[in-house]
């Protein structure tokens, strides 16, 4: 009995370990193949979302040429208002782009040197403050473009989304890759006058200056004739191309 | 002779593996009360061994008959929409237990009988 015992229990724990073992295999590829479906699943709920807006998008571009094409065949007749019509679309272009002068309301910051503070700072703190000042420039231009400025010029040089601010040295700081002069900045800034000095003085820029050894003094220009001259520099497009019909 | 069902564990694992088995995903849920059936099975034999009351065939019969059962009940509540598998699973897990709880009494009987030899 002893032998026929042990033969049966062989036999049958065999069996139970290959049901076992199937059983793993199968459970384990099914939660694989549940991790990929669910993977899937949010990244076409993505693609969806994400083509659904394109769509939107898509829709509206294709009503604003629509309207356009309306207007110029409306005006087909009369070519001198058509060419009109399409100089007033360019510079309107130029102007969003930041290609032509502007003209308006709005703030003129100026950052002057602190009176004193060759004597308070040390000449190694001075060289720091002349390496930060490129940042708070930055932030400067960040809080006013977050605040409802419409166009930015730093010492006369056009803020774009080509532009760059850098301090390479304590003594180089340079507005869209030309050194300007670090002892009287100009930062001019269009835009709703109130919404962009709550934006600097609530971020207390004053006091960031202070830090480092400048004072901000900010001018009100009610008449609309404050100027922000064009971006004049060059741009050469040599890797971005214009999206094509297979683009977004 | 805990090493016979071990060994025939490790073989069976290792068949399984070699010949890499899976059956469909519909009829995972029937083996895994299968399976519970046969564990059933499996302790019930060790304790009739130990007990002394072990018969082959009804170990082997109740083997097959038993997990056949327990995935057919499965089977007819999936067709019924009953969750009826759910009796198998109480009933063979009761046992199980019970079983197990038997076969450790007996092998501290065992073991304090041998001592006090």
């Amino acid at each position: 009995m002893e032998k026929k015992f042990k033969w049966s229990l062989f036999l049958v724990s065999v069996l139970l370990g290959c049901m076992l073992t199937v059983q793993f295999s199968t459970v384990r590829n099914q939660s694989k193949l549940q991790a990929t479906k669910s993977t899937d699943a949010v990244q076409l709920s993505a693609d969806l979302i994400q083509a659904k807006e394109r769509r939107l998008f898509l829709y509206s571009e294709i009503a604003n040429l629509n309207n356009q094409i309306e207007n110029y065949k409306n005006k087909k007749g009369d070519t001198e208002e058509l060419l009109k019509e399409m100089a007033d679309e360019l510079e309107k272009v130029k102007m969003q782009a930041g290609a032509s002068d502007v003209q308006g309301n709005g703030l003129i910051i100026k950052i002057t040197e602190e009176p004193g503070a060759a004597e308070i700072f040390s000449p190694e703190e001075q060289e720091i403050n002349g390496l930060l000042l490129g940042h708070a420039l930055y932030s400067t231009v960040n809080y006013l473009s977050g605040n409802g400025a419409q166009a930015i010029s730093i010492n006369g040089h056009r803020i774009t989304s080509l532009s760059s601010i850098r301090s390479v040295s304590a003594t180089n700081l340079q507005v869209n890759m030309r050194m300007i002069y670090t002892d009287k900045i100009e930062i001019r800034a269009i835009g709703n006058i109130e919404q962009m000095k709550v934006g600097i003085l609530g971020n207390e820029l004053p006091v960031d200056y202070a830090g480092i050894g400048k004072h901000l003094e900010m001018v009100e220009v009610k008449d609309g004739s404050l100027l922000v001259p064009k971006y004049d520099e060059t741009v050469s497009y040599e890797y971005a191309k214009p999206e094509g019909d297979n683009g977004l | 002779m805990i090493w016979i069902p071990m060994i025939g564990l490790a073989l069976g694992v290792f068949i399984g593996l070699a010949f890499d088995l899976r059956i469909s995903l519909q009829y995972s849920s029937y083996l895994s009360i299968a399976i519970l059936a046969a564990l059933d099975t499996v302790f019930g034999g060790i304790r009739a061994s130990l007990e002394k009351s072990f018969d082959s065939s009804v170990f082997i019969s109740g083997f097959f008959f038993n997990t056949l059962l327990a995935a057919l009940l499965a089977f007819i509540g999936v067709q019924l929409g009953v969750d009826l598998y759910l009796a198998a699973v109480f009933a063979f897990g009761v046992r199980l237990f019970n079983n197990i709880a038997t076969i450790r009494r007996l092998m501290v009987n065992r073991s304090r009988t041998q001592a006090g030899k």
